[in-house]
């Protein structure tokens, strides 16, 4: 992927998105950044984007609220906390790669180059609704439309998953169903003010 | 040892081989299982990105369900379950702001978690409770000769180590060498597989997980055994691509702690959920046959 540098002018930046982002449960510590990269240096995946999670916060202190909202890095961000456990500033990166995400989403601020979005919004949908996860209508409603090729790719491997009696056609549902979902509904609306959609 | 278990959805899905072996090899290491009544999702790491009171909630209404079952601890053997109803407690008992938010939206549904709760990810368990003295004791097909590689994936280690060191784990080789095993050294036993990517971002998803396949190729082991279900899963199915991801093909069956144990106890293959496995039979077979197997 191509490096690409930007001239930004000050106009176009935003003054307090740092505060915002820091002043977040997840930003703690995020103004004891001091750059060192040992978070860019563990991460499995920031080597193939654009943006390192010590970039990004370079950016979110810069106030370039459009670029970081819009990074595929968040999206990439496989969660699997090797920035948390190894930054010595004790930057929660893993739960503000989350915070970042929810932000975007709240927004409306598509990233180009990743998807993922439609994926986690799905998943989120289908508990809401069941209870349960459901593997196979997740994949098909994430793909069918969207990713029609890599479904075929993986089709192979979902008859063989299907095969072995590891990809149910039908979900499970939780039982109490009402007070499951009254719950639910009051966590999508606190959640809402928190800065989560569905 | 009785223990309220929560199997997550996995477990009961693309994990199935995970949870089947564990119902096989518990009563023989006196592990008594209840499963949890009308459990649900954990929220895991993709409800989180998008709604985090729902994400908390989902898990605290777990936690409430224990508690009212009148349980100390809540056993799971899904790290990532293990990590989401760890965050619930926490927020939940740490007096935070979303805390607050997420016990309202218990109440709502009547639910209530005063945080009595300890949460365990099986390998801790089975480690640290059972105990490889005991594990030892029941060993009729020792796993002598076989090398196995211990891959421990992400969540069970970070940020909260389940009854392990994060930077130095040794639960999984504790257990291969109670089992009679012999301990693949590779670099890569802590590293990411790559998860969910290979759904929504291929090419960084299946970069990760033949990475790791490889570094394990090269300790010459001949099984892999994993505490996750969705690295056991992800390390299965790519595999099937290592011709074009590697260059040659790789065939190393991927197995489940409880796969692991339940070899070396000396159940079958049906027990073990064996069959289930992506591997090409011969590769399961000679797991099976292995001498010393007594099979």
């Amino acid at each position: 992927m191509e490096n690409q540098e930007t001239i930004l002018f000050e106009g176009e930046l935003d003054p307090t998105f740092f505060d915002e982002v820091a002043a977040l449960p997840e930003g703690a510590h995020l103004r004891s950044c001091i750059q060192c990269g040992t978070c860019g240096g563990t991460c499995p995946v920031s080597p193939m984007l654009p943006h390192t999670p010590r970039k990004l916060f370079a950016m979110i202190r810069a106030g370039m609220k459009d670029a970081v909202l819009s990074s595929p890095t968040p999206w990439v961000c496989s969660s699997c906390y090797e920035c948390t456990v190894k930054c010595p500033a004790e930057i929660k990166i893993t739960e503000l790669m989350y915070a970042l995400k929810r932000r975007a989403i709240r927004e409306g601020v598509r990233c180009e180059d990743s998807d993922a979005d439609r994926f986690l919004r799905q998943f989120t949908r289908i508990v809401a609704k069941n209870g349960r996860s459901h593997e196979l209508s997740l994949l098909m409603r994430y793909m069918m439309f969207k990713h029609p090729i890599q479904m075929l790719k993986q089709t192979g491997l979902g008859l063989r998953m299907m095969g072995k009696g590891r990809m149910p056609l039908f979900s499970h549902k939780v039982r109490d169903k009402e007070s499951y979902s009254r719950m639910v509904e009051k966590a999508l609306e606190l959640g809402a003010q928190e800065g989560g959609v569905q | 040892m009785r223990y309220l278990y929560y199997p997550g959805c996995s477990q009961q899905a693309t994990g199935r081989t995970y949870e089947e072996s564990l119902r096989a090899v518990a009563p023989e290491l006196g592990i008594e299982l209840s499963e949890m009544d009308d459990w649900n999702c954990c929220g895991t790491t993709t409800v989180m990105a998008v709604n985090k009171v729902l994400a908390l909630s989902l898990a605290g209404r777990n936690l409430a369900l224990a508690e009212r079952a009148g349980a100390k601890e809540l056993v799971t053997g899904c790290p990532s379950c293990a990590l989401s109803l760890s965050k619930a407690h926490q927020a939940l008992t740490d007096g935070s702001a979303v805390g607050a938010k997420v016990k309202e939206a218990l109440a709502a549904g009547g639910f209530e978690y005063k945080g009595t709760v300890k949460v365990r990810h099986l390998l801790d368990v089975i480690v640290n409770q059972v105990g490889l003295e005991a594990l030892k004791g029941k060993v009729r097909a020792p796993l002598a000769g076989l090398k196995v590689a211990p891959y421990y994936g992400c969540q069970v280690l970070r940020p909260y180590p389940q009854g392990d060191d994060s930077e130095r784990p040794q639960n999984l080789e504790k257990l291969i060498q109670a089992l009679g095993g012999e301990v693949a050294d590779f670099a890569l036993k802590t590293s990411c597989c790559g998860g969910t990517l290979v759904a929504t971002r291929a090419k960084v998803g299946n970069s990760m997980s033949s990475q790791v396949i490889a570094s394990i190729e090269k300790s010459g082991a001949k099984a892999i055994v994993t505490p996750c279900s969705l690295c056991q899963t992800t390390l299965e199915a790519v595999q099937r691509h290592s011709k074009k991801l590697l260059g040659h093909k790789v065939r190393i069956p991927v197995l489940t702690i409880t796969q692991l144990i339940g070899l070396a106890l000396g159940q079958d293959r049906k027990a073990l959920a064996l069959q289930r496995l992506l591997a090409p039979k011969a590769c399961v077979k000679e797991l099976e046959m292995r001498p010393g197997a007594g099979a």
